[in-house]
């Protein structure tokens, strides 16, 4: 019963306008990245034609240092890395709020219970939040891979913003589309989390767009507040906010235990709180 | 099947929806609801669907109680207040993904029962092109296609023309012959105590039994 509904709900999220319309300004935001790299090579190639020292100039843009997700100021990284809680609540975060607001909630709750539903729901508003956002990071790696000239970063270029005490900075260094792959992971997760918060909040706003602005808020006023407790505490050399969290080289460091714990508190509240909402708390 | 509902109470933020109700249902009938606005009956379909539970009071279905030995019955179809459907997809499709949840309902069964709610299986139409009355037609449909034991039913001939009214009467009456044990709220007593073999009248959330064939 519960693989049946998680495929019933499955294609349900996949299958629908929005997971495309959230896919499609993700990957308009990715596309618009690429093309500021291939104009910023393409004027470094004019300028380094007579150099000797190409090879070395050409690290500041190559692919690993370019990339969306560890760039980090070019304007389809600043934008991307602002709007993904928003990208990953589109494609189906906002379901529950509809299904409960329309009744389609009892026709389908009738036929597998409450429990089953939940969890079917989850998981499927996870998986396609965290498709939202990590498959037009992917999508910007391999097509800045066809623009930028492709070299392993090493530790001593100025350009390279992942240092010590980042996560997996050494395979960044050794194994960089390893650490490519491994972050549109981390960026999946960081979707599904963001996606699920839309869940508790599908009982408490009627309307579907304030359902869907819940995790950009919630991130943005989480993110005001993890800059004062930075500047305030010994905490400075740490990043806390989720919402740069989602970003291979944010400001300051993102150790894999920080990286990890904020999933799992984010992962925690949104299934214990979804679970309250859907399964616990009566729906009048 | 037999629904024992004792002594059921619902109150929700003071004010006291259905009260003190007791009543016996058998299946092989229909049950007609019967009652002004806001009297409770959609609140009385909703406790016997579990979607609601009672503040006080049970509800038991062959003897297990509702919230307690189960969720929700174990073979009910329900339309009540709106049809709820996908908008994007046929009506169809959307039988097609309400039964795919149990999986017990193969697409011939779907079909056919579309054609007996006067509805085209093949129309290529999206559900939010459907007018009111096509739409109540497919939430009926929703309702019956797994052949349940127990259907429930809020005012189902609503926005129907006679003869959509005259169809879903004849299915109502041979889902009881089946065996299935119907509950139906309807404000229109012309439909409603011809199609009824016994009238529950709801008042200010209190039940009164009625006329009884």
């Amino acid at each position: 019963m519960m693989l049946r509904c998680l495929k019933t709900e499955l294609r349900k999220a996949f299958q629908n306008k929005m997971f495309f319309c959230s896919l499609l300004v993700g990957s308009l935001i990715s596309i618009t990245d690429v093309a500021q790299n291939a104009v910023l090579v393409r004027r470094m190639t004019r300028i380094l034609e007579n150099s000797s020292e190409i090879s070395k100039s050409a690290e500041g843009f190559s692919l690993f240092v370019r990339w969306i997700a560890v760039n980090g100021v070019t304007l389809g990284s600043n934008l991307f890395y602002f709007v993904w809680p928003i990208l990953a609540a589109i494609p189906y975060g906002w379901s529950w709020a509809e299904e409960r607001k329309s009744g389609l909630y009892a026709q389908i709750v009738s036929r597998v219970g409450r429990r089953t539903y939940f969890f079917s729901k989850y998981w499927a508003v996870f998986i396609s939040g965290g498709a939202a956002v990590s498959v037009p990071v992917l999508a910007n790696l391999l097509i800045n891979a066809l623009v930028c000239p492709y070299c392993v970063p090493t530790v001593l270029m100025a350009a390279t913003p992942i240092t010590n005490g980042y996560f997996l900075s050494e395979l960044y260094y050794s194994a960089p589309w390893i650490f490519g792959l491994l972050w549109c992971g981390v960026d999946f997760l960081w979707g599904g989390v963001a996606a699920c918060m839309c869940l508790p909040a599908g009982t408490r706003f009627r309307h579907q767009v304030m359902v869907l602005l819940v995790p950009f808020v919630s991130l943005i006023l989480l993110d005001a507040v993890c800059s004062m407790a930075m500047s305030i505490g010994s905490l400075d050399h740490l990043e806390l906010s989720p919402l740069r969290l989602a970003l291979a080289a944010p400001a300051s460091a993102n150790p894999g235990w920080l990286l990890f714990s904020l999933l799992g508190i984010f992962f925690s509240v949104t299934f214990l709180g979804g679970y309250w909402e859907v399964v616990k708390h009566e729906l009048n | 099947m037999k629904i024992d509902i004792t002594h059921a109470t619902k109150e929700i933020g003071g004010s006291i929806l259905l009260d003190d109700v007791t009543l016996t249902l058998q299946s092989g009938r229909i049950y007609g609801l019967q009652g002004p606005n806001g009297s409770g009956k959609t609140m009385l379909l909703r406790l016997i669907a579990g979607l609601i539970r009672p503040s006080s009071g049970s509800v038991a279905i062959d003897g297990k109680k509702l919230g307690a030995d189960m969720d929700f019955p174990p073979s009910v179809g329900l339309l009540i207040e709106n049809p709820a459907f996908l908008p994007n997809n046929t009506g169809l499709k959307n039988l097609e993904l309400l039964a795919s949840l149990k999986g017990t309902t193969d697409s011939g069964q779907i079909r056919r029962t579309l054609s007996r709610t006067g509805l085209d299986p093949d129309d290529p139409r999206k559900v939010r092109k459907y007018s009111l009355g096509m739409k109540q037609r497919l939430g009926v449909a929703a309702a019956i296609m797994e052949q349940p034991d127990l259907i429930l039913l809020d005012e189902p001939t609503n926005a129907l023309d006679d003869k959509g009214i005259a169809c879903i009467c004849d299915i109502l009456r041979q889902e009881r012959e089946r065996g299935a044990l119907i509950v139906l709220a309807c404000h229109d007593a012309e439909i409603l105590y011809p199609l009824s073999d016994e009238v529950i009248k709801v008042c200010d959330g209190r039940v009164e039994r009625g006329q009884m064939k």
